[in-house]
């Protein structure tokens, strides 16, 4: 029997969004998978369905001793290496390392070096580098953390580090029957008694907090909202607190503006799905909550706000939509990121709820300035976002679809996709030109500087020499953070150099080489790449041409 | 510091209301009139601190009435959720009160050890972990003042030869057997992770795991 083992050292958010790529490998190999993650996780981890085992390594009682002068520092490593014990001591047919950090890296090297295991994702090798199982290991790790237009979904993305695809069918959470039972009878009577005033009520649950401070919907625009929701006969509001002194403080606030006449769920994680199960529809900023919704089909209004990329763990559920501000506006990093208020007001999510309900009011309703509605779509690659309402963002939809293509176009021999081509083409036909020029002029200068580097170490021998090869790479490495397409390619060539082995340097050298050549490749899908969509373009121009010419002569032939 | 508490007298005296009273070195552990309506009103004073904590570790047993009074509201505020440990230097009083604290409940005593013994013993490391809140018995902690302040200053010496010995697990004590033992551990991964480029064998991944969780902090609690 297949024994699958995915390690994730990150927090509860990724932990749930494991769930896709849990039920695509029980679909396909029906073998026995268990996860590894942080103890204080454990909760969370719980609600994942088709698990065999949850392995934990206890971080909080490590820190704790190692921290601490009181306790000698032999047993923070007594007790990590017991929980490392107990998974190292099974068997693996296949190890995934799903975290784009250190610790996991070196947890997936522990565990695969006894039988020579072949590991997904990162490791370290004998020689103490990283390495990566395939591109989209490096896609994974280097691309889609740093890079504004996120090429591919996080889901999509684990999905071909493995190359397996996304099964949607079957079920991916645990819930608990007595917690159903109960959340089913609070909310359904709160349906009943609404239905005695003659209202087909829809329930909106709305999640307070977040785990940071800028992602939080502020306290004033989640009044303006409850307000808004609470003028509607058929909208019934209710408050979605975690069992914390913090959340339920936060609820109290918030309740007492309207004389505590809302009604408050409070449910740990294990009654969570419950709660979401039996509601309408969420509204949430970027948290936990709203993978476990998605999980569970329930849709949802994601209000999005804060630096990081706001479309690498969108919702998957077509149903669903993401409220943001302007995103060719938004710093998506955050050392460049200055905390201030969303623009996003009450009014507009109470406008994206009512899209939910009635999808064809997106184009409709009016948004505040700067804010667009952006829904999730599928073609065969997987996931894709497309803005459907509130502000136009061309620059930015244009770079978020290009970049997708270009990124498989890197990836997979002789991908081109005619389908997308026509759909870009006729979508962006006035707007792509300047653009895509744009893109072509980055392109090919720093091709220039590529072949300075490729030039320069290959005469390596004068100090001069050497001086231009490492001005050149730095002016390449120097692209990583511009967020044009050629910056898809320098990460993923960043993670190459980034990872050398500096005990050896001829070794080393010829490395450097191998992926300087390897970027030059890459930069040639790119050219290739533009070119198809130019080609499209023009095809689509002259096509509204002769129908512009036909429809001329009909006109003239009429008259 | 490792030397033990030295009683230079000690006498079992009766309250005016009938309870056993421990007077050690001149010194009344309990209140010579009314040492159950004390112990009620030390936990009182100290109800705030135990609704928001349901581990303590208590400094001094004496003859336990305050322990009787904690668990009592201990049970009240946190179910039956609740552990408590006793630090205790002197052992008499652990002999002569075991009728009292035979009764109770998610309750360990650590009698007479020594600070190092303490530091050493994993029952006590893994309660501590559990970042009790501290209750000091007034009276219990002035007998025993320097005991219990060298408790809390505690400072581990984390040299190989002065730790090595409390490993459990035998694979990593015949590990740890081939390492320079003058090295403190952090000297040792040190020496592993940043001097030494290629892995040789399961222990290194090991010990870069280690020297990468350590440079961790750890996480806001998140919400649920």
């Amino acid at each position: 029997m297949n024994n699958t083992l995915i390690i994730n050292l990150k927090r509860n958010g990724d932990i749930l969004s494991l769930a896709h790529l849990i039920n695509s490998i029980h679909a396909t190999s029906k073998g026995q998978i268990s996860i590894l993650i942080f103890e204080e996780f454990k909760s969370v981890a719980k609600l994942l369905k088709k698990v065999t085992k949850i392995y934990t390594i206890d971080r909080k009682s490590f820190l704790a001793l190692k921290k601490n002068a009181l306790f000698h520092d032999i047993f923070s490593l007594e007790n990590l290496f017991l929980d490392l014990e107990e998974v190292r001591t099974q068997r693996w047919n296949q190890i995934i390392n799903t975290s784009n950090d250190r610790v996991s890296s070196y947890v997936s090297s522990l565990l695969g070096y006894s039988d020579q295991k072949v590991i997904d994702g990162t490791y370290f090798d004998k020689s103490n580098c990283v390495s990566f199982s395939s591109k989209w290991a490096r896609v994974l790790n280097d691309v889609l953390p740093c890079y504004k237009y996120s090429p591919t979904n996080h889901v999509d993305c684990l999905h071909y580090l493995i190359e397996n695809l996304r099964e949607k069918e079957g079920q991916k959470i645990n819930s608990s029957p007595q917690h159903n039972t109960i959340a089913f009878e609070n909310i359904n009577r709160i349906r009943e008694n609404e239905s005695k005033m003659g209202n087909k009520i829809k329930i909106i649950g709305l999640q307070l907090k977040s785990s940071s401070l800028e992602k939080d919907i502020p306290f004033n625009t989640l009044i303006q909202l409850i307000d808004l929701i609470l003028n509607n006969p058929i909208y019934f509001p209710i408050l979605l607190i975690a069992p914390t002194n913090e959340e339920r403080e936060f609820g109290n606030k918030i309740n007492k503006y309207f004389d505590n006449a809302l009604v408050s769920v409070e449910s740990d994680f294990k009654a969570l799905p419950s709660v979401l199960l039996n509601i309408d529809l969420l509204v949430t900023p970027d948290t936990v909550i709203k993978h476990l919704a998605d999980l569970l089909d329930t849709p949802l209004v994601e209000v999005s706000t804060g630096w990081a990329p706001f479309l690498k763990q969108g919702t998957l559920n077509p149903n669903s939509v993401i409220l943001t501000e302007r995103p060719s506006k938004r710093i998506f990093n955050q050392s460049d990121y200055e905390d201030s208020d969303t623009s996003i007001t009450g009014n507009d999510i109470y406008n994206a709820i009512k899209c939910v309900f009635e999808p064809r009011l997106d184009e409709s309703l009016t948004f505040s300035s700067n804010i667009s509605l952006y829904r999730s779509n599928e073609d065969k690659l997987g996931v894709y976002y497309h803005r459907t309402g509130g502000q136009k963002d061309d620059e930015f939809n244009l770079a978020l679809l290009v970049s997708r293509y270009i990124t498989f176009k890197m990836i997979i021999p002789g991908y081109k996709d005619e389908d997308f081509l026509s759909k870009v083409a006729n979508e962006f036909k006035y707007s792509i030109k300047d653009w895509l020029n744009i893109e072509k002029n980055i392109l090919l200068d720093t091709a220039k500087t590529l072949l300075s580097a490729i030039r320069h170490l290959t005469t390596q021998g004068s100090e001069n020499s050497y001086e231009e090869f490492t001005y050149s790479l730095d002016q390449l490495l120097s692209g990583c953070e511009n967020n044009n397409l050629v910056s898809i390619a320098l990460l993923i060539f960043r993670s190459y150099i980034e990872n050398l082995n500096t005990s050896n340097a001829r070794d080393n050298a010829e490395k450097v080489e191998v992926s300087l050549y390897d970027l030059k490749k890459s930069f040639q899908k790119i050219s290739l790449g533009i070119r198809e969509i130019e080609e499209a373009v023009e095809k689509i121009r002259k096509n509204d041409l002769v129908m512009g010419r036909e429809k001329t002569s009909l006109l003239d032939s009429r008259l | 510091m490792s030397t033990r508490f030295k009683i230079t007298s000690y006498e079992i005296k009766e309250s005016k209301t009938g309870e056993k009273v421990p007077v050690v070195n001149g010194i009344h552990l309990h209140s010579i009139y009314n040492p159950i309506k004390e112990a009620e009103n030390f936990i009182e004073e100290n109800k705030g601190l135990l609704k928001e904590n349901s581990n303590i570790l208590v400094l001094g047993l004496g003859f336990g009435y305050h322990i009787k009074e904690l668990i009592k509201q201990l049970k009240e505020l946190h179910n039956n959720q609740f552990e408590l440990c006793i630090i205790e230097p002197i052992h008499q009083l652990v002999n002569d009160s075991q009728e009292l604290y035979n009764s109770f409940e998610n309750t360990k005593i650590l009698a007479e050890l020594t600070i190092e013994e303490l530091y050493s013993d994993r029952t006590f490391i893994n309660f501590l972990v559990t970042k009790p809140a501290l209750l000091a018995h007034p009276s219990s902690f002035n007998l025993s003042k320097s005991y219990f302040t060298n408790l809390l200053k505690y400072k581990s010496d984390n040299k190989l030869d002065k730790t090595r010995y409390l490993l459990q697990n035998p694979i990593l004590k015949n590990i740890f057997n081939d390492y320079p033992q003058e090295l403190s551990l952090d000297e040792l991964v040190e020496n592993k992770c940043n001097n030494k480029r290629s892995i040789e064998g399961e222990i290194d991944y090991i010990f870069h795991i280690y020297n990468e969780l350590s440079k961790q902090v750890g996480p806001k609690e998140e919400l649920r």
